[in-house]
């Protein structure tokens, strides 16, 4: 067994992040840009590449007419990104291959267009896009090989 | 001069209609507030209730957007002067995540959450709650009497309350929870959709602010409902009209 994350992405205006944008500017945290994901984290023998064809194939969890989709070479955010994870941890089923652990992956920029620091990440988490009590933020703002900080 | 209650919406609320009627019935000088109302009107109101619904289709989480939007000023600054405010379902949500409920810690922060029920997914079923406390724990629930057992509508997704458990140590000690479900004869049950202390609704540390799951409001428009009046609404008028109430 191993881990592939899928991304998935919407292709068409994304009104949560749009909404969360303009929540986040009204709070005045200093975010330029902000886009929003679902991330999966599927545990199971096939590729990687099997893996994607298969969430491809689900018409529940994917439609190809308004989103993207990819498997993450990482299995932790890279810089600028925050991923959310629910607590208890939110589960779906994907046809052919099970259950899966899900999370939502905020990529976030400042206002230069720069993927966000670690600074400006962890404001916007606690401020608005991760509840304290029952979910848990993994940000991706430390250099490459350094250990991801995790918020609460 | 009678209380003004203004019914605060968001894109996405859907209970109002039902609540206005609940408060008309209950001679509660009541308005529906468009979410483009002016802050400054807004504030003219003595009271506020924040009614079920999905506002801003609960992007990011259920309530975590409205909690923020502009309005919510006059809800903050109206909560601080102990103005009375009634926060249902959706409206308890955006509640807790304005950290307006329980409120223990200064400066406010979100301290507890009304999160995804036990079985993750929707419950719509009709319960009912009892007092956990004395009536006058909450200035909204003082016109009950002790130990009173309400039928409401439960319709919610996200019901479950769920803090560390230091803050629900406190939520005890502080006699925050003011009802908790029930049988329709009055002993306690465990919650339908998993939420700590079986705990259907919560105050402030004033007592002032009422953030309850289960709808009262729909009772009133539900076949199997008694004729009359919510009591949750008539004790809400009653609360408005007491010294103090109001001011």
């Amino acid at each position: 067994m191993s881990l592939t994350v899928v991304e998935i992405r919407l292709t068409i205006p994304d009104n949560a992040a749009r909404t969360a944008f303009a929540t986040l500017t009204r709070l005045g945290v200093p975010v330029g840009g902000l886009e929003r994901a679902e991330l999966l984290f599927v545990e199971h023998e096939l590729p990687p590449a099997a893996i994607a064809a298969a969430v491809r194939a689900d018409e529940i969890r994917f439609n190809e007419n308004t989103q993207d989709l990819r498997v993450r070479f990482q299995s932790s955010p890279a810089v600028g990104e925050l991923w959310v994870h629910d607590e208890p941890p939110t589960i779906r089923t994907i046809v052919g291959l099970g259950r899966a652990q899900a999370a939502v992956l905020w990529r976030l920029t400042d206002r230069e267009g720069e993927p966000a620091n670690h600074a400006l990440l962890n404001e916007a988490a606690k401020r608005l896009l991760c509840h304290p009590v029952i979910q848990r933020a993994t940000l991706g703002s430390l250099p490459l090989g350094g250990e991801h900080p995790t918020l609460r | 001069m009678k209380a003004r209650v203004g019914i605060l919406t968001f894109p996405g609320s859907n209970s109002e209609e039902e609540t206005f009627r609940a408060c008309l019935a209950a001679g509660i000088d009541a308005q529906i507030l468009h979410w483009s109302t002016s802050l400054e009107t807004v504030r003219r109101y003595d009271a506020y209730i924040l009614p079920g619904g999905f506002a801003y289709e609960d992007r990011v989480r259920a309530g975590a957007i409205a909690a923020h939007d502009r309005l919510m000023e006059a809800v903050v600054d109206a909560a601080d002067r102990g103005r009375l405010i009634l926060g249902i379902c959706n409206g308890a949500q955006i509640l807790l995540e304005a950290g307006l409920v329980p409120g223990l810690a200064t400066p406010r922060r979100v301290e507890a959450s009304f999160a995804p029920n036990r079985q993750r997914s929707f419950l719509c079923r009709r319960v009912y709650v009892r007092l956990a406390n004395e009536p006058s724990r909450c200035a909204i629930t003082a016109a009950l009497p002790p130990d009173a057992v309400l039928p409401m509508w439960a319709a919610h997704g996200e019901g479950r309350l769920a803090a560390p458990p230091t803050v629900l140590e406190r939520l005890l000690d502080g006699r925050h929870v003011v009802f908790r479900y029930a049988h329709a004869d009055g002993s306690f049950t465990e919650a339908p959709n998993g939420s700590a202390l079986d705990a259907a609704a919560l105050t402030n540390v004033a007592g002032t602010i009422l953030a309850i799951m289960p709808h009262a409001e729909r009772e009133e428009a539900s076949v199997l409902a008694s004729p009359g009046v919510s009591p949750l609404f008539a004790a809400f008028a009653a609360a408005l009209a007491s010294p103090g109430g109001a001011s």
